[in-house]
């Protein structure tokens, strides 16, 4: 009863402290231009410039990748040599017969979700600029992560589509490469690099897309969803260091182990102590840290 | 009169980041038509867009606020106070790119005296809007 009075504080922290539920920085974000303004759908990384090393540029005009799915049946990044040549113009067939990593569909009201369903079967490699409708180049997003219009996966798209009708020479070097972060079958969003061979202008960027919906938590370890408002009331509880058994990040409800560098700071508002164990953390909704992996063995005698 | 001119996208953003969100050929075309002659002042950063354009007469310039007549063209988030204005000349995209930073135009200082749909070299329709200041 204890630890359940401490968990439901912990989760009425988190609903009343921010709207979104937001993963942490994923590797690609340990550069110093992470912002941490997360409550923004996109990020720009690097400064802006991709993570492209030289031999990325070494492919034939035209030429595309996407990676093979995982042992838990989920997708890996696709990368293309692009230009308008290979843009698709046709309506796109049906691809409700693939059920992407992650796929829980729910449906909510659409004021809180434009056009009610949560997930949409995202191109990977954007459609648009030559993407494939095939498995592999489809991942489960939220609704705004595929298309909100300030900065959703579709707006980037459509930035680098009209550069390359507009330039109809001008080749892009893109890729896109979804960061589940350990053993989630959702992924947390996506980083997207950008780079036209030709000049330096709208189809140059590198941002990563926060695959998130407002009003709506998310366990990423399963694709599940629920309304915030569903979620109970709670009261006050402290942990001691002494008695922690892990330190929780209530935004991206991840919890880690104490020494985690991943952690978020004790002076953080996200920052929890809990001495609850393993099991019935991941029973809450939480999702163990992909870098510090915490052990369930080692700690569910607490 | 001084002119100011700007590319919004359909949620009003002017930029991604401090760049540009998209060009097209028609709508600089359509802008030198609509100067007829008179100077369009830009920043370097702008100067490709006119490379194709052998009757525009532009202008690199860093100060606008000393330019008592003519076209200022605003890219890649310039922050600019409407007040100097006498007509602000907006091209909508149509289209959803990315941005955070939103222009409006000051509906209490201009009316919207006219508008007009095109079709650009690489966008299906964009949107000509011609706002000039109120009298006092």
């Amino acid at each position: 009863m204890k630890r359940f009075v401490l968990l439901t504080f912990i989760i009425l922290s988190v609903l009343t402290s921010c709207d979104l539920i937001l993963p942490d920085s994923p590797d690609q974000t340990n550069d110093p231009d992470y912002g941490g303004d997360a409550q923004e759908i996109f990020e720009v990384r690097n400064g802006n410039e991709p993570y492209f090393t030289e031999s990325d540029y070494d492919h034939e005009p035209g030429w595309e990748y996407y990676s093979p799915l995982d042992s838990l049946g989920r997708e890996g990044y696709a990368m293309a040599l692009t230009s308008y040549s290979n843009m698709n113009f046709d309506e796109r067939p049906s691809i409700s017969q693939y059920y992407p990593s992650g796929w829980k569909q729910e449906r909510y009201d659409s004021s809180l979700v434009d056009g009610g369903w949560i997930y949409n079967r995202s191109h990977i490699f954007g459609r648009q600029l030559g993407g494939d409708d095939i498995r592999n180049n489809l991942m489960t997003g939220t609704r705004m992560f595929n298309a909100d219009a300030s900065g959703g996966m579709v707006a980037f798209e459509n930035m680098v589509a009209d550069h390359m009708k507009e330039y109809r020479d001008h080749e892009v070097l893109y890729r896109v490469t979804p960061d589940f972060g350990g053993d989630n079958l959702l992924a947390y969003g996506v980083l997207v690099e950008s780079d036209c061979l030709d000049c330096d202008d709208s189809a140059d960027f590198c941002v990563y897309i926060h695959n998130i919906q407002p009003g709506i938590v998310i366990d990423y370890s399963t694709g599940d969803s629920w309304l915030s408002s569903d979620l109970p009331p709670s009261q006050d509880e402290e942990v001691s260091l002494e008695d922690a058994t892990y330190i929780l990040n209530t935004n991206t409800m991840r919890f880690h182990e104490l020494d985690c560098s991943e952690a978020p700071s004790p002076d953080s508002q996200n920052y929890r102590l809990t001495d609850m164990a393993y099991e019935e953390l991941v029973d809450a909704g939480f999702t163990p840290c992909g870098t510090c992996r915490p052990q369930a063995s080692a700690q569910s005698a607490a | 009169m001084r002119i100011l001119a700007v590319f919004l996208d359909k949620s009003g953003h002017t930029d991604f980041m401090g760049r540009r969100q998209s060009s097209d050929r028609a709508a600089i075309d359509r802008l030198v038509k609509y100067a007829s002659g008179r100077t369009i002042f830009i920043r370097p950063y702008s100067e490709p867009l006119f490379s194709n354009c052998p009757d525009a007469h532009t202008l690199i310039c860093s100060d606008f606020q000393s330019v008592t007549d003519g076209i200022f063209l605003a890219e890649g988030g310039q922050i600019v106070d409407q007040k100097s204005f006498d007509i602000i000349i907006t091209f909508n995209w149509n289209r959803d790119y990315p941005g955070r930073q939103v222009f409006r135009v000051d509906g209490t200082l201009f009316n919207d005296t006219g508008h007009e749909d095109f079709r650009g070299s690489s966008h299906e329709k964009i949107t000509m809007t011609i706002h000039e200041r109120r009298e006092n």
